[in-house]
C-alpha cells in the first residue's frame, strides 16, 4: 500500500511540475515591435480628437467641464506613458489581448476602440480611460487562477469605457461642486454622499453588465464570482508559501531562532457587506454576492476557463510572478522582493532569473540596513524604522511574508551581509561570466569591509570554536533536552540559542558563517582587495578630521562649487524633461494642461537650441520625440527610469542593485555616461492679504506696486536639473532655483537652461 | 566647439533709458503729494554669471521753498546732471541670474547742481533779509544709493526693471557757504526714490 502511496505522490507531483511551463530563459519584460499610434499622439493632439465629441447641448459650464476633462485625461495619459511603465507588444500584453478579442469576438467594433496594455507595477489594479485605453497590472496576473477571470475583469473595464464613467462621474463631481441640478438643494455633506453613491452604482453597473459581456462570450460564468476572491485579497500576497529559514542557512551559517516566528496569525480578509458611505466601491463581498444572485438565474451556467489557451495562460502568469519579483527590488520593496523570490524558488529552485534577483535584492537590503543615519536625517530615519515595523508586529506576525518580514528585520546588518555575500559568492561562482552577479558581489565585500568595518580577523576560518562551542552546549544536559539534532550544525545551533553569553565568549553567529568562503582563495583575494581599499579610505577619513574646522568647511564648499559649478561635458542625454504649470486658482484642477504642453515644448526645445550653441550634444530621450520604430528608445527609458528610481533611494556612493551592464550599454549607445534630468515647475495662486493691499495703496510712492499686485496672480517658479554619470552613479552637476513670487516666463525659463548649458560646457576650473 | 558664452543667451549688452521718481519726504502731505522726477540713459554690460555693470547719466530737477525771510517764501528750483555707474547683484538664492531676477544695487553718481529760484528776478528781494543770506551758487556731490529691484528680459529683445532704492550725498562742495543747505536738498532728493527703466538687449 505505501508502495502504491509513493507512486501516486510522485505521479501527483510530476503532474504539477509538468504544468510549469520552462522559465529558464527568463529576462525581464521589454517592449517589442512598432510603438502603437495611439501612445505617440501629443496630448494636444489627444485633446482635439476627444472634444469633438462635446455634447454641445449641455450648458456652458458643463461644456467647459467637458472640455476641461478631456484636457485632463489626454494629459495623465502622457504621464503614464512617459513614466517607463506600459509595456508594448511583450508577452504578457499580446496574450491579455487575445483574451479581449475572445471576449468581445461578437463586437468588432467595440474591440476595435480599446487599446490594452500590461503596466509594470506590483500592484493589483486594472482601470480604463475614457478614450479606450485599459491597463492592467502585473500584479494583477499573479494573482489569477484562470483566464475567465482575467476575461471577467476586462469585461469589468470595457463597461467602464462603454458607459462613459469615467467622463460622467468627473462630470458630477463638477454638479456636485457648482450644486447644479439635484445638488442645488442639498447640503455639501449630502452632496459628497450622493457622489460616492454615484460612484458605486457605476461600479455595480460595471459589474452587472460584465457578468453579462463574460456570459455572452462563453467564458465560464464562475469566473465573474472567484474573481472578488483576487479583489478581497489584493493587498496579500499570492503565496503562503513556509518559510524556512534554513533557505539562508548552510554548513556553518545558523542564525538565533529567536529570529524566527514559530507561528504566524492568518492573514484576514474582510468579508463585512458592510459599506462605508464615502467608498467610491462597494464592499467586495456584497459584490461578489451580486454576482452569485445573478449567476443563480442563469438557466445554462457552462462555458470555459479557457478560451485562447491554458498553457499561454499558465506561462503569463509564471511570468508576471517572475516579474513581480523583479518590480519589488524596483520599487525598494525588498522584504517583498525576497520573499516572492524565495517562493518561486520553490517551484525553480536553480533559475539562473529568480538566483540573480535574489542576490539583487539581497545586496539592496544590505544597503538599506548599513545606511547609517545623521542626527538631521529624521524623515529618512523615521521611514527606516516605520519601514521595519509596518509590515509586521514584533510578537506575531501575519502570514508568511510577515513571518519573513519579521526574520529579516532581526538580523543584524553585520548579519546580514554575511549572508547575502555568502549567497551572492555561491551564485557569482556558479555564473562567473554574468558581470552584474560579479559587481554586486566585489560591492558587497565593500559593504562588509566598510560600512560594516569588518576584517579578516573577525571570521573564523576553521570549525574548532564552532564544534567546541557545539559541544559545550551539547554538555548543558538543560540544553541538550532543546536540541533538534545531534550533527554540529543542529549542537552549533543550540548554542547560539541558549548558551549564556560568557560561554559564547564573545563570539557572534555570523563570525563563523564564511569558514568555507575562506578557503576559497579567489573569495580571500577579493576580501583583502577590498580590506585595503577601505583601510585607503579611513586614512583619508582620518586625515580630513586633522584638518581645522575652516579647513574642513573649506573643503565642503570646494566640493559643493565642484557640483554647481563648471563641468566640460560636450555630450548628454536629457531623459524626460519635465515641465509642470499648476494653477490653484482653477478649482476644476490644479494642472493647467494647457501651459505645461506650452512649457515642455519649450523647454524641449531650448534644452537642444542652447546645448547647440554653447557646444553641448544634447540627446532628448522623451515620448514626445518618438515614433512607430523608437521601440528600442522606448525601452532604454524604462530602464533608465528604473534606474533613477534606484539612484532616488541608495543614497551614496554605493553600486545601485541595477544591472551595471545594463548601464554600460545605455552609455555605449548614446556615446555617453552623462544623463540629464530637468523639470521646472510653475505655480499660480491668488495672493492673500488683499485688504491690506487696498489700504497700501494710500502710501502713493508705492502704489504702482500695489496695484500690479492686486491685479494679478502670486507666481512661484522652480527650475531643477541635475546631471548623473551614470557609470559611477554619482551626480556631477545639480542645481535648483527657487524663485517665489516671480513670474514663470518663458525667458526666465530660456535664461536658466543657457546658464545650465554654459555651466555644463565651461571647461573645469584648475 | 562654440566658446562658453553669458548673458541673456549670449547677449551681454543693454541699451536704454531710466527714470525715477521721489517723494519729497518734508512732511507727510508732501510725502504724499509731492514729487521730484528724473530722467535719463543707461548703458549695461552684464559682467558674469550674476552681475552687471550700468554707466548711467541723469538729469533731475528737484524744488522745494526758498525762505527769503520769515515773510518771503518762494518757489526754487535745483537741477543737476549725473554721471556715474552702478553695480547690479542678482540675488542666486532667489534664482536670480543676470540679467533677469531680483537683484541688489549699488550706485555712485557725481553731479553738479545749479539752483535757481523760480518766478521774476531773485534780486528783488534783495531788499529783505535773506535767510539763507545770498542765493545758493553751484554745487557739486558725489551720491551713494543702494536699492532693491527686479529686472526681466521681454520677446528675447527688451529688458525692464523696477525698484526702490534709497541714499544720500557722501561728498558735496558748494561756492559760497551754503553746503549745508544743498546737502539737506540733495539728501531729500535721493533719499527715497522709485526708479524703472526700460532698454534693449545687444
Amino acid at each position: 500500500m505505501r508502495i502504491y502511496l509513493i507512486l501516486l505522490f510522485s505521479v501527483l507531483h510530476f503532474c504539477v511540475f509538468a504544468q510549469l511551463p520552462s522559465m529558464d530563459h527568463y529576462r525581464p519584460a521589454q517592449s517589442s515591435g512598432y510603438l502603437p499610434k495611439d501612445l505617440l499622439i501629443s496630448t494636444t493632439q489627444r485633446y482635439e480628437d476627444a472634444s469633438q465629441q462635446i455634447d454641445k447641448g449641455q450648458n456652458q459650464q458643463l461644456q467647459k467641464a467637458e472640455e476641461e476633462f478631456y484636457m485632463q485625461t489626454a494629459y495623465s495619459i502622457d504621464q503614464i506613458r512617459f513614466s517607463g511603465s506600459i509595456l508594448v507588444n511583450d508577452s504578457m500584453g499580446m496574450y491579455v489581448n487575445r483574451v479581449a478579442d475572445s471576449l468581445l469576438a461578437h463586437d468588432p467594433v467595440l474591440r476595435s476602440q480599446l487599446h490594452i496594455y500590461v503596466l509594470r507595477s506590483p500592484v493589483v489594479n486594472a482601470f480604463a480611460t475614457d478614450q479606450g485605453a485599459i491597463f492592467v497590472t502585473v500584479g494583477l496576473l499573479t494573482r489569477l487562477r484562470n483566464e475567465a477571470e482575467l476575461a471577467y475583469v476586462l469585461a469589468h473595464e470595457i463597461i467602464h469605457y462603454k458607459r462613459r464613467h469615467v467622463l460622467s462621474g468627473y462630470i458630477e463631481g463638477v454638479k456636485l461642486k457648482e450644486g447644479i441640478g439635484q445638488y442645488e438643494a442639498m447640503t455639501f455633506e449630502n452632496r459628497f454622499l450622493k457622489k460616492h453613491r454615484y460612484a458605486r452604482n457605476q461600479e455595480t453597473q460595471a459589474d452587472e453588465e460584465g457578468f453579462e459581456l463574460l456570459v455572452r462570450s462563453n467564458y465560464d460564468p464562475h469566473a465573474a464570482i472567484t474573481a472578488f476572491d483576487i479583489l478581497a485579497a489584493a493587498d496579500l500576497p499570492y503565496s503562503d508559501t513556509l518559510f524556512k529559514k534554513s533557505f539562508f542557512e548552510s554548513d556553518y551559517l545558523f542564525f538565533p531562532s529567536k529570529f524566527y516566528a514559530d507561528t504566524v496569525k492568518p492573514y484576514k480578509i474582510d468579508d463585512s457587506e458592510r459599506e462605508n458611505d464615502f467608498a467610491t466601491h462597494p464592499s467586495t463581498t456584497k459584490r461578489k454576492k451580486g454576482m452569485i444572485k445573478r449567476f443563480g438565474k442563469l438557466s445554462d451556467t457552462t462555458g470555459s476557463y479557457f478560451l485562447v489557451s491554458r498553457e499561454f495562460f499558465l506561462r503569463v502568469r509564471m511570468m508576471a510572478r517572475f516579474e513581480e519579483c523583479f518590480l519589488h527590488t524596483n520599487e525598494a520593496n525588498y522584504r517583498t522582493a525576497i520573499y516572492m523570490n524565495y517562493s518561486m524558488q520553490q517551484l525553480y529552485p536553480s533559475n539562473f532569473f529568480l538566483q540573480k534577483e535574489m542576490v539583487r535584492a539581497m545586496y539592496a537590503m544590505a544597503l538599506q540596513k548599513n545606511k547609517k543615519y545623521s542626527i538631521e536625517d529624521f524623515s529618512a530615519l523615521f521611514e527606516s524604522l516605520m519601514s521595519g515595523m509596518y509590515d509586521t508586529d514584533d510578537t506575531k506576525p501575519t502570514g508568511e511574508l510577515g513571518r519573513m518580514k519579521f526574520y529579516i528585520n532581526k538580523v543584524s546588518g553585520k548579519g546580514w551581509t554575511v549572508m547575502a555575500l555568502k549567497y551572492a559568492w555561491m551564485v557569482h561562482r556558479k555564473y562567473p561570466e554574468d558581470k552584474d552577479i560579479e559587481i554586486w558581489t566585489n560591492s558587497l565585500f565593500k559593504e562588509l569591509t566598510e560600512k560594516n568595518e569588518l576584517r579578516e580577523s573577525d571570521f573564523e576560518k576553521n570549525d574548532s570554536v564552532f564544534v567546541l562551542l557545539g559541544k559545550r552546549a551539547a554538555a548543558d544536559t538543560t540544553i541538550a533536552r532543546k536540541m533538534k539534532g545531534t550533527t554540529p550544525g543542529l549542537k552549533f545551533q543550540a548554542a547560539i540559542d541558549f548558551l549564556e553569553r560568557d560561554s559564547l565568549e564573545g563570539y557572534e553567529y555570523w563570525q563563523f558563517g564564511l569558514i568555507n568562503e575562506f578557503a576559497d582563495s579567489l573569495f580571500v583575494s577579493k576580501f583583502r582587495h577590498a580590506v585595503h581599499i577601505a583601510d585607503s579610505i579611513d586614512f583619508q577619513d582620518s586625515l580630513y578630521w586633522e584638518l581645522s574646522r575652516k579647513e574642513r568647511d573649506a573643503l565642503r564648499a570646494e566640493k559643493e562649487n565642484a557640483i554647481s559649478g563648471p563641468q566640460d561635458i560636450h555630450k548628454v542625454v536629457a531623459v524626460n524633461p519635465i515641465y509642470i504649470a499648476y494653477d490653484y486658482r482653477n478649482e476644476q484642477s490644479e494642472i493647467d494642461v494647457r501651459a505645461s504642453v506650452r512649457g515642455k515644448k519649450m523647454l524641449m526645445t531650448e534644452l537642444v537650441s542652447s546645448g547647440k550653441a554653447l557646444g553641448v550634444d544634447v540627446t532628448l530621450l522623451d515620448p514626445g520625440s518618438m515614433d512607430s520604430t523608437s521601440v528600442d528608445r522606448f525601452n532604454d527609458l524604462m530602464t533608465i527610469n528604473d534606474w533613477f528610481d534606484h539612484r532616488t533611494e541608495v543614497k551614496g556612493k554605493s553600486v545601485l542593485p541595477f544591472s551595471p551592464t545594463a548601464t554600460d550599454a545605455l552609455v555605449s549607445k548614446y556615446g555617453t555616461s552623462y544623463f540629464m534630468w530637468t523639470a521646472v515647475f510653475s505655480y499660480k495662486q491668488k495672493r492673500e492679504g488683499k485688504v491690506m493691499r487696498i489700504l497700501g495703496l494710500s502710501v502713493v510712492p508705492f502704489a504702482p506696486f500695489g496695484l500690479y499686485k492686486l491685479f494679478t496672480p502670486r507666481e512661484d517658479v522652480y527650475v531643477v536639473s541635475i546631471v548623473y554619470d551614470m557609470k559611477t552613479g554619482q551626480a556631477v552637476y545639480a542645481s535648483r532655483a527657487q524663485m517665489d513670487k516671480q513670474r514663470a516666463n518663458k525667458e526666465r525659463v530660456r535664461l536658466h537652461i543657457y546658464d545650465l548649458m554654459n555651466q555644463l560646457s565651461k571647461p573645469k576650473k584648475k | 566647439m562654440a566658446i562658453a558664452q553669458g548673458g541673456y543667451l549670449g547677449k551681454r549688452v543693454i541699451v536704454g533709458v531710466q527714470a525715477a521718481y521721489a517723494p519729497r519726504p518734508v512732511g507727510i502731505v508732501e510725502f504724499l503729494t509731492q514729487y521730484d522726477a528724473s530722467g535719463g540713459a543707461r548703458l549695461g554690460f552684464i559682467v558674469g554669471r550674476y552681475s552687471q555693470l550700468d554707466l548711467q547719466f541723469n538729469y533731475s530737477n528737484f524744488g522745494g521753498n526758498h525762505h527769503f525771510s520769515d515773510y518771503a517764501v518762494k518757489q526754487d528750483r535745483i537741477t543737476s546732471m549725473q554721471f556715474g555707474a552702478a553695480w547690479k547683484q542678482f540675488v542666486s538664492k532667489k534664482g536670480g541670474l543676470a540679467p533677469i531676477g531680483r537683484f541688489w544695487e549699488i550706485q555712485m553718481n557725481y553731479g553738479t547742481y545749479t539752483y535757481k529760484v523760480d518766478g521774476s528776478n531773485p534780486n528783488m528781494y534783495s531788499s529783505d533779509i535773506n535767510v539763507l543770506g545770498s542765493i545758493p551758487g553751484n554745487a557739486t556731490a558725489l551720491v551713494g544709493s543702494i536699492g532693491y529691484g527686479v529686472q526681466n528680459v521681454l520677446k528675447d529683445r527688451f529688458v525692464w526693471n523696477v525698484g526702490v532704492r534709497c541714499g544720500g550725498p557722501l561728498y558735496y562742495s558748494t561756492e559760497g557757504n551754503h553746503g549745508t543747505f544743498y546737502g539737506r536738498r540733495i539728501l531729500y532728493r535721493e533719499m527715497i526714490n522709485v526708479f524703472g527703466g526700460f532698454g534693449i538687449l545687444l
